[in-house]
């Protein structure tokens, strides 16, 4: 925070905190009624009296009423909801397998295979067991760990014999893989590296709802967050084995700023910077003048006028980054000269033709100069030829008057001419149009 | 008349002596309080009635330590935060780029030039965001970190705000500067 800036809170700070304002007269009747209205809806024994006991026992009546018919509506609640609580438990067994799983398979599929894979038995046979009591409970069971861990498919007939046959086989199943950078910059590119074993199907969700079904697949991540990367594998066994895996995806910021383009850059002169930034921790500076700050929003002076190319750089503290450049500030409004297309002159009489440039009535034809100009001259023509205007100075205006009478509604011509102070000469040309207001 | 001790036990005892003396005493303070967030008189009104009802209504809570007045704006404040909430969906949302236009350059304040008339209405014609957001930072000086919870905004979204606002806020000076040395110069 610059010093400056500091002024300006200390400004308001010190004015407004101290600032008034009186309120409308009948103010504090409306606000005394909705006092005695609150009071009257707090219940208290001090201001107890006969309306209040009236209220009261209305209340109870409706309240009782109400009460008994909403007991009888929870009774019916809670007997349809008895075989849901029943269950509650059964997923909970199935839900705290994935985590152990999940660590084992991130690490390379050589070491920790066996490990895996006894891991992997148990688990099996342990909600194979789950689920046999729930086939005893008819009716609404989706399992979550029947995805999960299961084989999904309607083969349950033939499970014991295939446990069996695996039991009694050298092959190995697991589920695993690796990701070539499981953390950066949004939007993150990450190649995963499959390391399952005796996969025949592979069913990849990459937890912002992208899924895939290659064996080693390359995903964006587009939006920065945590998600949670589940490899399904169908092994050869025909069960499912899953992998899961972290992938951190941190917010990239955006460079964005602006500052006072139309300051005329001389020692003293402070040039504000506007920092619109966006999720940025640190910033980086460079005015193009071998001048650089850390500040967020510096203020700087300049030596001399011209033309510098201006860089912030931004980073997070995920050393996420980015960068914006103006190249050539400060030069793009200097020495210009426009022309509007349309006025509408003063109908009440000619005004003479020097102008406010803040008036916003717009009844003199007039250009607006950025820059100092040393020569100019301006001249109107109607559309048959006729001069109509003509101004050898910038502040003198045509104000639609033609030999005192205002000119015709229509389309005239101009044409300007002229020298800056840097020597650049113009010439333009255009047309403008003459609107009367009735 | 009653001091503010008296205001606040009679306040506790829900005596309507009291509650008055508050509203007397205390009011126009806190509704220069609101109408800073609100803009608009009839809104800052509203807050206030709002706000002196929770004031009432919860003086019990009102422990004693710390000033009575930055405990009932803090109420205020909270109250036109509430307010901002529910009128949100009515507000005009103002486009960043049609604030742009009125464009002047950079000018160094001088900050005894203004009287607060002149900061009162610069405050009120900003955007109803940039007004709440400068008023919690720059007076009332709460922290990005806090605006952004009691906004349920990002803290960043609390900052680039912010910084709008004073660039606003620093055009909108520089341009009454210029009009008034233009006024200055005619005299």
């Amino acid at each position: 925070m610059s010093r400056n800036d500091l002024n300006m809170e200390d400004l308001f700070r010190t004015r407004m905190e101290s600032f008034t304002m009186d309120p409308s007269p009948g103010l504090w009747e409306k606000l005394y009624a909705r006092i005695l209205w609150k009071q009257f809806l707090t219940f208290s024994f001090r201001t107890f009296n006969v309306y209040y006991l009236a209220a009261a026992i209305s209340l109870a009546g409706i309240g009782t009423w109400m009460l008994l018919g909403e007991q009888k509506g929870g009774e019916q609640q809670q007997a349809s909801s008895v075989p849901v609580e029943t269950e509650a438990p059964t997923p909970s067994t199935g839900l705290s397998e994935p985590g152990p799983t999940m660590d084992v398979a991130k690490e390379p599929a050589g070491v920790s295979s066996t490990e895996t894979r006894t891991v992997k038995k148990e688990r099996v046979k342990q909600s194979r067991t789950t689920r046999k009591d729930d086939e005893s409970v008819p009716g609404l069971n989706v399992k979550p760990e029947r995805k999960a861990d299961q084989p999904s498919g309607p083969e349950s007939g033939t499970e014991k014999s295939d446990i069996k046959a695996r039991k009694s086989a050298p092959l190995t199943f697991s589920a695993g893989f690796e990701a070539d950078n499981p953390s950066g910059c949004s939007p993150l590119a990450v190649r995963f590296n499959n390391l399952s074993e005796n996969a025949v199907q592979y069913n990849w969700s990459f937890g912002d709802g992208g899924s895939s079904v290659e064996k080693d697949p390359s995903y964006v991540f587009d939006e920065p967050g945590e998600y949670t990367v589940v490899l399904k594998i169908l092994g050869a066994d025909s069960l499912e084995y899953t992998a899961g895996q972290t992938v951190h995806v941190y917010d990239t910021p955006k460079a964005l700023f602006e500052m006072d383009e139309e300051v005329e850059l001389s020692p003293g002169q402070p040039v504000y910077f506007y920092n619109f930034s966006r999720g940025a921790d640190f910033y980086a500076w460079d005015f193009g003048d071998h001048q650089h700050s850390n500040l967020e929003e510096p203020i700087h002076y300049y030596e001399s006028p011209g033309s510098y190319n201006v860089k912030l750089r931004v980073w997070t503290m995920n050393q996420c980054y980015d960068s914006l450049t103006i190249m050539n500030a400060f030069t793009a409004t200097e020495n210009s000269i426009r022309f509007p297309n349309a006025f509408t002159p003063n109908m009440t009489g000619p005004t003479g033709g020097y102008y406010d440039v803040n008036d916003v009535h717009n009844t003199v034809f007039h250009p607006v100069v950025s820059g100092e100009l040393t020569e100019y001259q301006l001249k109107v023509f109607n559309r048959q030829g006729l001069l109509i205007f003509e101004s050898n100075d910038v502040p003198l205006g045509w104000d639609g008057y033609y030999q005192e009478k205002l000119a015709a509604q229509a389309v005239y011509i101009w044409k300007a001419r002229g020298k800056f102070s840097n020597g650049k000469t113009f010439v333009k040309s255009g047309d403008v149009t003459l609107i009367r207001q009735y | 008349m009653l001091d503010e001790k008296e205001i606040i036990e009679g306040c506790r005892r829900n005596e309507r002596k009291a509650q008055k003396a508050l509203y007397e005493r205390y009011a126009s303070i806190l509704l220069g309080v609101c109408i800073r967030y609100s803009g608009r008189r009839d809104e800052a009104e509203d807050i206030l009635q709002d706000g002196l009802i929770k004031v009432y209504f919860n003086i019990k809570e009102f422990a004693g330590k710390g000033s009575f007045i930055n405990w009932m704006k803090k109420i205020m404040v909270n109250t036109a935060i509430t307010h901002y909430h529910r009128n949100l969906k009515h507000q005009y949302h103002q486009d960043i780029e049609d604030i742009r236009e009125t464009d002047i350059d950079g000018v160094s304040l001088n900050t005894s030039e203004f009287t607060r008339e002149e900061l009162f209405n610069v405050i009120r014609d900003l955007p109803h965001g940039y007004r709440l957001i400068f008023n919690l930072y720059a007076i009332e000086g709460y922290k990005h970190k806090e605006i952004a919870e009691m906004l349920e905004i990002d803290v960043n979204t609390s900052k680039s705000q912010y910084s709008r606002a004073k660039a606003l806020i620093r055009r909108k000076l520089g341009t009454l500067r210029k009009i008034a040395e233009k006024t200055h110069e005619q005299e």
